[in-house]
């Protein structure tokens, strides 16, 4: 009897540490994060959207990537070269890195997916517009040579917000002006996109890719190594920004990508939780003038509106009393290396009387004047309704219209003259993260061709654009003055207002640690308890 | 009862066309372009209209009609145009819960709301009466997103009860499902709850007036049975009747509740499409829905021949 009450003794010992040990091997960490936005599109080229680019940062991997001090650093890249002249580039990348799918990475995908994604990119555009050849040289070394002179190449290979993803050649042949629809998402980041679990609109998720190379350093900013310390990483759409922050304090999401400003009053104190601004710049909001129809053809009237507007009551209305405000008259973005005054001077502070002279000169006779602003995103309802007061209160005669943001990005693209019945516009809203607008190459919002072809809104100064894109040309010694003749126009000519800068921190679990320092949220380096 | 079944089920085609045309024309003529939300604001007219030819926005609305209308013919629901997934499959992922939530609510709402109604007839006028009443006058008029906020609050995150968001399928665990569908099935059937109580009371208050009802206590016939063999049976169709009405504030009303409780349900899946102009996913939401309805209709219908043998058809 007694051995037989030890031999099952025996025999279910063994099979509870046969269980224990099934059980940690099957037990993965998962690190879910509320995303500031649905994933929509997967194609990196083919969409500005922020979201799609933090996916392409999950799935794909960087020639070049910005440090935490916006520092361009080699990422895919192991070595680079330059001729004599300058005008010939040499890279090589580090071997052995693979796709997702096991194969290598080769000179031929970087240079293929370089020229998709320049052909769709403002600053790439200009890169390619001056090179004569992008071409592999072997397996792992490309060179890209120029016939006239481009200045930021480094810059441009890291850009931060539409960064230069390298897929597979035979995914980077299609055409950048349609949206791809891969069987797979294959790239050689650090981790796997897994399409089956994808539910648009509910569930992103990714899987560490195991046979990833990273660098072999500390990740900083979008640079640097990537080591992951999580298995699966979830991706949680949220739509009630409520119910996300009362999740995180729960316990049951780990990170908040893009909680809403003006609820993190609400986590303040938290013991579970705390509040971590990355990224210094933030976003900028713009005003942003119709300059094809009367009053805003006359940049006197655009200049009225820059000094009606309170950036401190704009930002309040955003972030209210939280310390996230920044106002600002660098047009280039507070905070940035090409940050500046130069050029500012009268402007950065309401000045009513003389908004109201400006508009008199441009004879502004008081026909209505439509400022468009969506209902359905917070930040941009607050600077819509708030420059649409400031603009009254100088003399404007408002037609504020509040649409979805589905109807805005219809009408935005109208040219037709406003007034009763029509979709025409005089003015709308919108944002702009500073690591976009702080580079005059990538800051669309700058350009001013008179071609009919640049941002909508349409503002015509041959003058702003050459100064803006002799920014390719100039030197790091010759930047400050390039910086400094671009902003000095931009007062003259006002292609858009900018309502000042607000800081966009994210919520993060406590559980979560490590968390490397840069702009964005990265998932790599970060550990969870 | 077989050629009643198919000939209801013949008549829902007229129906769905219908309704598909409406949609169609109504989501045609709204304002906001997909190819311009696709394209982003960066986008040139140029890059706008080329996304509008290659999905065929820019046909003329009976081609893009007929050609919709052929491919549901073959049973192909259409792609969505941001995500490239096919509608099928979207809806296929996101059924599932809102068919669970749409469930669990109707089942405690008939076990709660009938027998309240039944108690508040039979007391007519009483304390208790009064209260059935009060909690009804509540129900309907406390919005749910509020109910679903305060359920959120006291018993998720002060008591930490039950999680604040989320979805578990039943795969997972019958507790796990429970516990992600308590709170939301509570917010989304408190409304409901109070219809069906209210209808309870007044059709079984009426049947309870009727002669015949005097009669079966005189011959001596006990309460019970009375009110449960006899009144409940001859006022049942109006509570079906209001039962399957109120399927249409099920459907309604899980927009709300899974947009607060973080469900990835159908509810989500149609207002994200129709802020993004996604129209194949429109098209084919809105028409599950409708087969849906009349599928639910052709159910209460039966359920008339059960409870009432003076039907028939």
């Amino acid at each position: 009897m007694k051995l037989r009450l030890g031999a099952w003794a025996r025999g279910a010992a063994l099979a509870a540490a046969m269980a224990a040990l099934a059980g940690a091997s099957e037990a993965q960490t998962v690190l879910r994060l509320v995303p500031h936005a649905d994933l929509k599109i997967l194609d990196t080229t083919w969409t500005n959207a922020l979201i799609t680019r933090n996916h392409g940062l999950m799935v794909y991997d960087t020639l070049f990537a910005l440090d935490s001090k916006m520092q361009p650093k080699p990422q895919m890249v192991e070595s680079f070269s330059t001729s004599a002249d300058g005008m010939t580039w040499t890279f090589r990348l580090r071997a052995g890195q693979k796709f997702h799918d096991g194969s290598p990475v080769t000179a031929a995908d970087a240079v293929q997916s370089l020229r998709r994604w320049a052909a769709r990119r403002v600053d790439g555009t200009a890169m390619m517009a001056a090179a004569k050849s992008l071409e592999a040289k072997d397996e792992l070394t490309f060179e890209l040579a120029f016939k006239d002179r481009f200045v930021p190449v480094l810059e441009t290979l890291a850009n931060p917000v539409l960064p230069t993803f390298v897929l597979r050649a035979k995914d980077a042949m299609g055409d950048p002006f349609q949206q791809q629809n891969w069987d797979e998402v294959v790239g050689s980041g650090p981790f796997t996109f897994d399409k089956k679990e994808w539910q648009p609109g509910a569930k992103v998720v990714y899987r560490k890719f195991r046979d990833y190379r990273g660098r072999d350093e500390a990740p900083d900013g979008f640079a640097g190594g990537k080591p992951v310390h999580v298995d699966v990483v979830e991706w949680r759409i949220l739509p009630d920004q409520a119910t996300a922050l009362q999740a995180i304090q729960r316990g049951e999401v780990d990170i908040l990508d893009g909680p809403q400003v003006d609820l993190l009053p609400l986590v303040a104190g938290s013991r579970t939780v705390r509040v971590v601004t990355l990224d210094p710049m933030g976003w900028q909001g713009l005003v942003r003038p119709n300059a094809l129809h009367p009053p805003f053809d006359n940049p006197k009237a655009r200049q009225a509106i820059a000094l009606s507007i309170d950036q401190n009551a704009t930002l309040a209305a955003i972030v209210g009393d939280q310390p996230l405000k920044k106002t600002c008259v660098a047009i280039l973005v507070c905070g940035s290396p090409n940050e500046t005054t130069v050029g500012a001077e009268g402007f950065g502070k309401p000045d009513p009387a003389r908004a109201r002279a400006l508009l008199a000169e441009a004879g502004y006779k008081g026909e209505p004047v439509v400022v468009m602003a969506p209902t359905d995103i917070p930040m941009l309802n607050a600077i819509g309704q708030v420059a649409a007061q400031s603009m009254r209160e100088v003399g404007f005669n408002v037609d504020l219209q509040l649409i979805d943001w589905g109807t805005l990005s219809t009408r935005q693209q109208r040219k037709d003259k406003p007034g009763a019945g029509s979709p025409g516009w005089n003015v709308y809203v919108t944002a702009a993260p500073g690591l976009l607008f702080f580079n005059p190459l990538t800051n669309f919002a700058m350009a001013t061709p008179c071609d009919g072809k640049n941002w909508n809104g349409w503002t015509c100064d041959e003058e702003l654009e050459r100064r803006r894109v002799a920014f390719a040309t100039a030197s790091a010694g010759e930047r400050k003055v390039a910086v400094e003749a671009i902003q000095r126009r931009y007062y003259e000519v006002m292609p858009f207002i900018s309502t000042g800068q607000h800081l966009a921190p994210k919520v993060i679990s406590n559980a979560i640690t490590d968390v490397p320092p840069g702009f964005e949220l990265s998932v790599w380096g970060l550990k969870k308890k | 009862m077989t050629s009643f079944i198919i000939g209801r089920l013949m008549s829902a085609v007229p129906v769905l066309l219908v309704v598909s045309l409406v949609v169609f024309g109504l989501i045609h003529v709204s304002p906001g372009d997909p190819a311009a939300i696709i394209a982003g604001d960066l986008a040139t007219p140029e890059e706008v209209r080329r996304i509008r030819e290659k999905l065929g926005l820019d046909e003329p609305f009976l081609v893009q009609y007929t050609r919709w209308l052929g491919r549901i013919a073959a049973g192909d629901l259409g792609t969505s145009i941001f995500s490239n997934l096919k509608v099928a499959t979207l809806i296929g992922q996101r059924v599932g819960p809102t068919m669970a939530l749409a469930g669990t609510t109707l089942a405690w709402v008939l076990i709660f709301s009938v027998p309240l109604g039944i108690l508040a007839a039979v007391r007519a006028r009483s304390w208790v009466d009064r209260s059935v009443m009060a909690l009804s006058v509540f129900g309907f008029s406390v919005p749910s997103f509020v109910v679903g906020y305060l359920l959120m609050y006291g018993l998720a995150v002060k008591l930490a009860w039950f999680p604040v968001q989320g979805y578990e399928p039943l795969s997972a665990g019958i507790g796990p499902f429970l516990m992600h569908l308590a709170l939301p099935s509570v917010t989304l059937g408190l409304v409901y709850t109070a219809l069906i109580a209210r209808m309870t009371r007044s059709s079984l208050l009426d049947v309870l007036a009727k002669d015949y009802m005097r009669t079966a206590t005189a011959k001596g016939i006990a309460p019970r049975r009375v009110l449960f063999v006899h009144a409940l049976k001859n006022a049942a169709v109006p509570i079906v009747t209001t039962i399957g009405m109120g399927v249409a504030l099920l459907i309604g009303g899980v927009v709300i509740t899974e947009t607060v409780f973080g469900i990835p349900g159908l509810g989500r899946l149609t207002v994200d499409a129709i802020l993004r102009r996604d129209y194949p996913v429109i098209q084919g939401v809105l028409l599950f829905f409708s087969f849906s309805y009349v599928a639910v209709n052709l159910l209460v219908d039966l359920i008339y021949l059960a409870v009432d043998p003076r039907i028939r058809y």
